[in-house]
């Protein structure tokens, strides 16, 4: 038959098509990179997240015999750069800087976001642990977490914390104290930690959460309660972790890692990997990192799917428990 | 007293390396030329050159980027002189009067009074940081958003001060900027508002942006369109240098600009920004003859470019003083220090006192490169309007497009200057007035803001903005602005009255 005949000649086709793609993309991985590599921060310049990206191009680029070249897409809280990335072709030579903030934030608070933070990112490697603190300006009068809450149980809803705006890791921080604490605090948004620490800093807003804190603490224009982390903070010893103050609630903390579009190849999502732990392990950027706040927190692919999938749950069920609503 | 004089002269001696004079030229001269370059601003350029400052020693890169900053100031009042584009959101001013003068053949003194009224901020304002950092940082945490919100509030109400012809259209232009300033995500709900589902919208739309279409593109189309006010108006000049009379008229101006930027410049967020519209609002309120502003009246030119200038220093006191990044330009210098390993503190000036007084030192030393460099390019920028238009304009707007595309890497915001070049066109056609607008712009986001934190603090009770006394002392200048505004009208309308 002759339309058997096509169709078997067309699956040989297909078949031989098959495999001679497949050995392209083989080869793709093997000679990758073979150009030059964007980074998308989805940041302003000049940021944390900026510094770290920065770091790492650097490396990569004498490691991998490429420039790794960093490129900021701000704007929408990080929705737009990411929104960039997850369309971008999955040849590995457009990688993104994803965050708490875009990966396991961004998805609960905004209902009109374009990508899924799952299902359309390959996800390389968790590069760094943010550290966070919950600070009050030095009026307060509470030494410890407890006795803030006891404070904020004593005045309901009169004790405010600043974040750096709707949906920010600042923000859900402080709803997570609300919910486990049972203490109700107001939440007073600001356009960016800008403001927002300037009047910590000048007392017009009693409390914070965030991680630029730790400069304006030594100078003592605030005091630092506790870290929402799970390890204290090298540099304040005696600071204790939320879970050491009697809240173990606090598990989701902000990193950052490196993903890259759905779908790329694995050989090169190693290679990626590789090269960004040999970044990280450098002892000169290990020091580095811990002026802009955070520490190492390597891990492989697959660990970094878990997190952002288990982050993301974590905000989900804040969002239930508080009753925030997004639009 | 003597530990400043010997701070100072720590940080003149770190600022007059030589390796440190050659990053501090080099930051202003590219100031200077990204300044001229429309749409290219000083932040665009800094997020550029951020990746090299991490080869140079900390001072250096600090010396540079400072420069860049500073040096844009001056720059950017030369684009907003020749052909009315405010390469910053702070020349946008300068395009009232240093615009007009240019088409009444005196481009040259416009160009020399923005340089020297700069100069001078500059100057003033770097002993002002080196002696009273402490004082003005202290000034600037009793604002709180009480303060905040009623100072916005004199600022809007003196907005209509810029109205030139009929004061309805003013508050029109303002309503226009009011609504334009709500696009974008709501600070306190995080629900968008007037964005059409466009993500680049969430964030509202740049001043500059906003500025760059009505003022600089739809001049262009404007002079295309060859109405009674094209081309072939342009006067040749006849000298670059100011009269007696200009220098007259102009110190006073330079003065109180100096004084009013300088002190706006410390209040983080929009402060810098402010400075130049409020140095103008007062010098027409002053003026004997408030008509000629609008007409190339010198002190309109030379008041808001000395503000510009003090508040682009003083805008760096709270970074030095409490290492907060006070607006984006700041959080760049910021991300340059962290990429050496310094954390912005406000241990700052005790723990790394080279960098800090170098970094002041040099603010002096680069103001006068600046003079140096812009004083003789003077001939130069006013020979370029000799230039055929056909062929200079297709060179702005490419200079716009490019510059506009690189601050975000968006297409959407080069469409959206376009657009806003077509509303200019539109708004110029009825004769409204385009600084009330922009300054609308700035303000109302600020202002509700503001407003709506207050209301929070004080869980809901408005007597905050009475019972905090800068606040109080803010409302009654408002008041009294009004009264004042109202009252040449009621005199007029007596006077009518009498007449018949």
């Amino acid at each position: 038959m002759l339309k058997g005949q096509l169709t078997r000649r067309m699956a040989l086709l297909l078949a031989a098509a098959g495999a001679f793609g497949a050995g392209v993309v083989e080869a793709a991985a093997q000679a990758y990179p073979a150009k030059p590599v964007k980074i998308i921060v989805p940041f302003a310049p000049g940021g944390r997240v900026e510094g770290i990206a920065r770091l790492l191009a650097n490396s990569m680029s004498i490691d991998l015999g490429q420039p790794f070249v960093v490129e900021s897409r701000a704007g929408a809280g990080g929705a737009i750069g990411s929104d960039f990335v997850a369309k971008a072709a999955p040849d590995g030579y457009t990688l993104l800087l994803a965050s708490a903030g875009t990966h396991a934030i961004l998805p609960n608070v905004d209902k009109k976001l374009p990508y899924d933070s799952v299902k359309d990112f390959t996800p390389i490697a968790n590069l760094v642990e943010g550290f966070t603190f919950l600070g009050a300006h030095p009026s307060v009068e509470a030494k410890t977490v407890a006795e803030l809450v006891a404070l904020a149980k004593a005045k309901p809803g009169t004790i405010g914390f600043a974040s750096s705006g709707v949906g920010t890791y600042g923000h859900f921080a402080g709803e997570l104290l609300k919910i486990s604490s049972g203490a109700d605090l107001m939440h007073v948004p600001y356009r960016g930690s800008g403001p927002a620490l300037n009047d910590i800093a000048a007392g017009h807003v009693p409390l914070m959460m965030a991680g630029e804190l730790v400069e304006l603490a030594k100078a003592g224009k605030v005091r630092i309660l506790a870290t929402t982390n799970e390890r204290r903070w090298f540099e304040l010893p005696d600071v204790p972790t939320m879970k050491e103050s009697g809240f173990p609630q606090f598990t989701a903390h902000s990193w950052i890692g490196l993903a890259g579009p759905a779908g790329m190849n694995p050989e090169i999502v190693a290679k990626l990997n590789a090269a960004a732990g040999k970044a990280l392990a450098d002892p000169r950027a290990q020091e580095q990192l811990k002026t802009l706040g955070v520490l190492p927190n390597f891990s492989t692919p697959a660990e970094f799917a878990a997190r952002i999938a288990a982050d993301r749950a974590v905000y989900a069920e804040i969002v239930a428990k508080a009753n925030l609503t997004f639009q | 007293m003597s530990e400043i004089v010997q701070s100072l002269a720590l940080g003149f001696g770190v600022a007059a390396s030589l390796s440190n004079l050659w990053y501090c030229f080099l930051g202003a001269l590219i100031g200077t030329l990204i300044g001229v370059l429309p749409g290219i601003g000083p932040i665009a350029t800094m997020a550029m050159l951020l990746p090299l400052t991490y080869y140079l020693q900390p001072t250096e890169a600090l010396i540079m980027l400072a420069g860049i900053y500073y040096g844009a100031q001056y720059g950017g009042s030369t684009t907003a002189v020749l052909m009315r584009l405010p390469g910053e959101s702070s020349s946008v001013v300068t395009c009232l009067d240093g615009y007009a003068m240019a088409r009444k053949g005196r481009a040259g003194t416009a160009l020399a009074t923005a340089a020297l009224a700069s100069f001078f901020a500059g100057t003033v304002v770097t002993l002002l940081i080196a002696i009273a950092s402490p004082a003005l940082t202290e000034l600037a945490q009793k604002f709180g958003p009480a303060e905040y919100f009623s100072l916005m509030a004199l600022g809007l109400v003196a907005a209509v001060v810029f109205a030139q012809g009929s004061p309805l259209r003013a508050v029109g232009a303002i309503f226009l900027g009011l609504l334009l300033g709500l696009i974008g995500a709501d600070v306190n709900t995080g629900f968008d508002r007037f964005t059409f589902d466009r993500p680049e919208l969430r964030d509202g739309i740049g001043v500059v942006v906003v500025s760059m279409g009505l003022f600089g593109i739809a001049e262009i189309m404007l002079n295309l369109s060859g109405g009674p006010e094209g081309q072939g108006e342009r006067t040749k000049l006849s000298r670059l240098w100011l009269t007696k009379e200009d220098f007259r008229a102009a110190w006073p101006a330079t003065l109180r600009g100096t004084g009013l930027g300088a002190l706006l410049g410390v209040l983080p967020g929009g402060g810098a920004m402010l400075g130049s519209f409020a140095s103008y609002a007062i010098e027409k309120r002053i003026s004997d003859t408030p008509e000629r502003f609008g007409e190339g009246a010198i002190e309109g030119v030379a008041g808001p470019e000395a503000a510009n200038n003090a508040g682009a220093q003083s805008s760096f006191i709270p970074m030095l003083a409490l290492g907060i990044p006070g607006n984006s330009v700041m959080a760049m210098m910021a991300g340059a220090m962290l990429i050496h390993g310094i954390a912005p503190s406000p241990n700052l000036a005790s723990t790394q006192p080279q960098l800090f007084w170098g970094l002041i030192a040099s603010m002096w030393f680069g103001n006068f490169m600046l003079l140096v460099i812009n004083l003789p390019l003077i001939g130069l920028w006013v020979k370029l309007l000799a230039a055929p238009y056909r062929m200079l304009f297709p060179a702005i707007l490419l200079f716009c497009c490019i510059g506009i595309y690189t601050v975000n890497n968006s297409a959407f915001e080069v469409g959206l200057v376009a657009l806003f070049g077509l509303l200019g066109v539109v708004l110029a056609k009825l004769e409204c007035p385009l600084a009330p607008l922009v300054l609308a712009f700035i303000l109302g986001p600020m202002m509700e803001e503001n407003l709506r934190r207050a209301m929070l603090l004080s869980r809901g009770d408005p007597s905050i903005f009475l019972s905090r006394p800068i606040s109080l002392g803010l409302l009654i200048a408002c008041a009294l602005v009004v009264a004042l505004l109202l009252m040449p009208n009621f005199r007029r309308a007596r006077e009518a009255a009498t007449e018949a």
